[in-house]
């Protein structure tokens, strides 16, 4: 390779995700050479074997194999993973191949909620208490306090996590629970917590650790009240409004967190909660925000540079310090499932987008598509964006936006 | 492997020369003047099977090519020579000695991509039940639209950044870029769907 070249960056996207053109983007805004690997074949992955790979992300030992073969011919710079499967890959691929990463057991015990727990707890960092089960029909012997929550441990963002309040809902979610584990979770994948339902607002800090320190790269606010029986996310608005002596509180414990789950680099999205016992830890995954959110923050001069070309930019060691985010308030809101059917259409986008603070609303599932509501599955209709002045004046778009909405399903 | 590189540089008004990084075309030495001739030099008959060109010579490292006096320009016929090369030899795009070559304008280009589309492209992509459709070539910049598995893939996106893209650069070094057209909103069937983080 000539002194010249660019970098070569090895993206592991898996194809459900909704984040491939920025991602792509970001590769480009860089100038790097990109190599996409994803879990199933592309098209064009024959005629295109220096910017195509495939690899089974559920075994990073595959994955090393795979990276190291063609590493040996396009040598690469940083292999970067943009959910829980892929940033474990990514890990193992930077310690066989000598490249910048997190530790692998971190990112192990990030991406399995009932390890993180163990090390949170370990540590003191402030989590609620929890019991964990091979099946969800042995957690019906769970001794943990009502109100509690049951959540599986092996699928994310909010699926199959409910509320219960008594022996019954707690009978009853547990049944549900294990309907949806027998459907969607891996093999062997079948166990579950049943933890301490913590009150409170709830908050999501996006972060970007680096040397083992935590850079908050913005703290989001969640206004609409997350109480139960299921959890769905609808709006996150940056910057928080809770008073500073919070916000430092809920940093501080971020860092502990990641601290305690040993993550050295890289994006961090943490879920924490605060009432009168101070901050709690709910979730910590060792990537980025999910869905398109992450197209809300942008930093540096002008806002010039989104989320991902950050963490690639940081990924390949060419950034520091990090940019700071733009100084207006942003707001994004995920357009729920409001009910099961076949997905037909959303009407009335022209009047959502005339709203003012507005800046994009975004359809991202098909028609003729069979959608169900939390906690059977988790995915959204589509994305609101808005800017403002405020962080209430950016909620408040979000919302009158979200009002012209009609979610025609049938 | 790496494949190889091609500096271009017209000698005169009817020859143009390309030159490879390494030796590429064999010990042949030869000149041809037909296809048919050059069934034993792949690279020789691909090129002569472009319409317009009359003569290839082959040297190990080098092919000179000679085009017809009435036949099209060269800016409209390096990007099919070209072409035809990344086919045979898996060409690379021309290095930064391949200044001397003429330009395209937009008209040849939008029927090379065209040409391109249906030989290479669509029969690639009906693979996962898309198609491309090429709308125009705005001031070097390939416009596109993708339907059927393509519209509303998650992975669209990769496919025409990674895939399409990547080829259309092999045949046409000078092209601008890729631009999608497609309201990915409205596609009914992509093939990988959003679902995930």
């Amino acid at each position: 390779m000539a002194d010249a070249d660019p970098p070569r960056l090895l993206l592991l996207l898996p194809t459900s995700t909704y984040r491939a053109a920025a991602f792509v983007r970001a590769a480009d805004a860089l100038g790097v050479r990109l190599t996409v690997a994803s879990e199933q074949d592309s098209a064009f992955a024959a005629g295109e074997p220096d910017k195509l790979l495939t690899m089974d992300f559920d075994d990073p030992a595959t994955c090393v194999a795979v990276a190291q073969a063609f590493h040996r011919q396009h040598p690469l710079a940083a292999a970067f993973g943009i959910d829980d499967a892929t940033a474990i890959a990514a890990a193992h691929i930077a310690a066989a191949l000598g490249l910048p990463g997190n530790p692998a057991p971190a990112t192990q015990a990030a991406g399995n909620k009932f390890l993180q727990r163990v090390r949170l707890a370990e540590a003191g960092v402030p989590v609620p208490a929890f019991e964990h089960f091979a099946t969800a029909t042995e957690a019906a012997s769970s001794t943990i306090p009502f109100p509690a929550v049951v959540k599986p441990v092996s699928l994310s963002a909010s699926r199959g996590v409910q509320r219960v309040d008594d022996a019954t809902t707690l009978r009853d979610a547990l049944g549900r629970l294990a309907a949806i584990l027998d459907e969607g979770a891996p093999p062997g994948g079948q166990a579950c917590l049943v933890e301490e339902y913590v009150p409170g607002p709830e908050f999501a800090l996006e972060g970007l650790v680096i040397e083992g320190c935590l850079t908050t790269l913005a703290l989001f606010d969640k206004p609409d009240p997350l109480d139960g029986p299921t959890f769905p996310e609808t709006i996150y608005v940056t910057p928080s409004r809770a008073d500073p002596e919070i916000q430092q509180s809920l940093v501080t414990t971020a860092q502990s967190a990641c601290r305690a789950i040993g993550l050295r680099t890289g994006p961090v999205h943490i879920e924490l909660r605060h009432n009168e016992g101070g901050a709690w830890l709910v979730e910590l995954a060792a990537r980025p925000i999910g869905g398109r959110c992450g197209e809300v923050l942008r930093f540096g001069p002008g806002g010039s540079q989104s989320l991902e070309t950050v963490l690639l930019a940081h990924a390949l060691g060419q950034v520091e310090p990090v940019p700071p985010r733009e100084p207006c308030a942003a707001g994004v809101m995920m357009i729920p499932v409001p009910r099961p059917g076949t997905f037909e259409a959303i009407v009335g986008i022209d009047r959502a987008r005339a709203v003012a603070g507005v800046v994009d609303v975004a359809v991202t599932i098909h028609r003729g598509a069979v959608v169900r509501p939390l906690p059977e599955e988790a995915r959204y209709l589509g994305f609101l964006f808005s800017r403002g002045d405020s962080a209430a004046a950016a909620e408040q778009s979000l919302r009158d936006a979200f009002a012209e909405l009609e979610v025609r399903i049938t | 492997m790496t494949a190889p590189s091609f500096s271009v540089t017209q000698i005169d008004d009817q020859r143009c020369a390309f030159v490879a990084d390494g030796p590429v075309f064999g010990d042949d030495g030869r000149t041809f003047t037909e296809a048919a001739q050059a069934a034993t030099a792949p690279a020789a008959e691909a090129v002569l099977e472009v319409e317009g060109v009359c003569e290839v010579s082959l040297a190990p490292d080098r092919m000179t090519v000679v085009r017809s006096a009435d036949g099209p320009s060269w800016p409209e016929l390096l990007p099919r020579i070209q072409y035809a090369l990344a086919t045979v030899v898996g060409a690379g795009p021309p290095d930064a000695t391949a200044g001397d070559a003429p330009a395209m304008d937009d008209d040849s280009m939008f029927d090379l991509v065209t040409d391109i589309f249906q030989s290479q492209i669509n029969p690639i992509v009906a693979q996962h039940g898309g198609a491309i459709d090429l709308i125009d070539v705005q001031d070097a910049t390939v416009v596109v639209r993708m339907s059927g598995g393509c519209q509303g893939c998650g992975m669209a996106n990769v496919t025409l950044r990674q895939g399409i893209e990547a080829a259309l650069r092999r045949a046409i070094p000078t092209m601008s870029g890729v631009r999608d057209v497609t309201d990915h909103s409205a596609g009914t069937n992509p093939y990988f769907a959003n679902s995930g983080k």
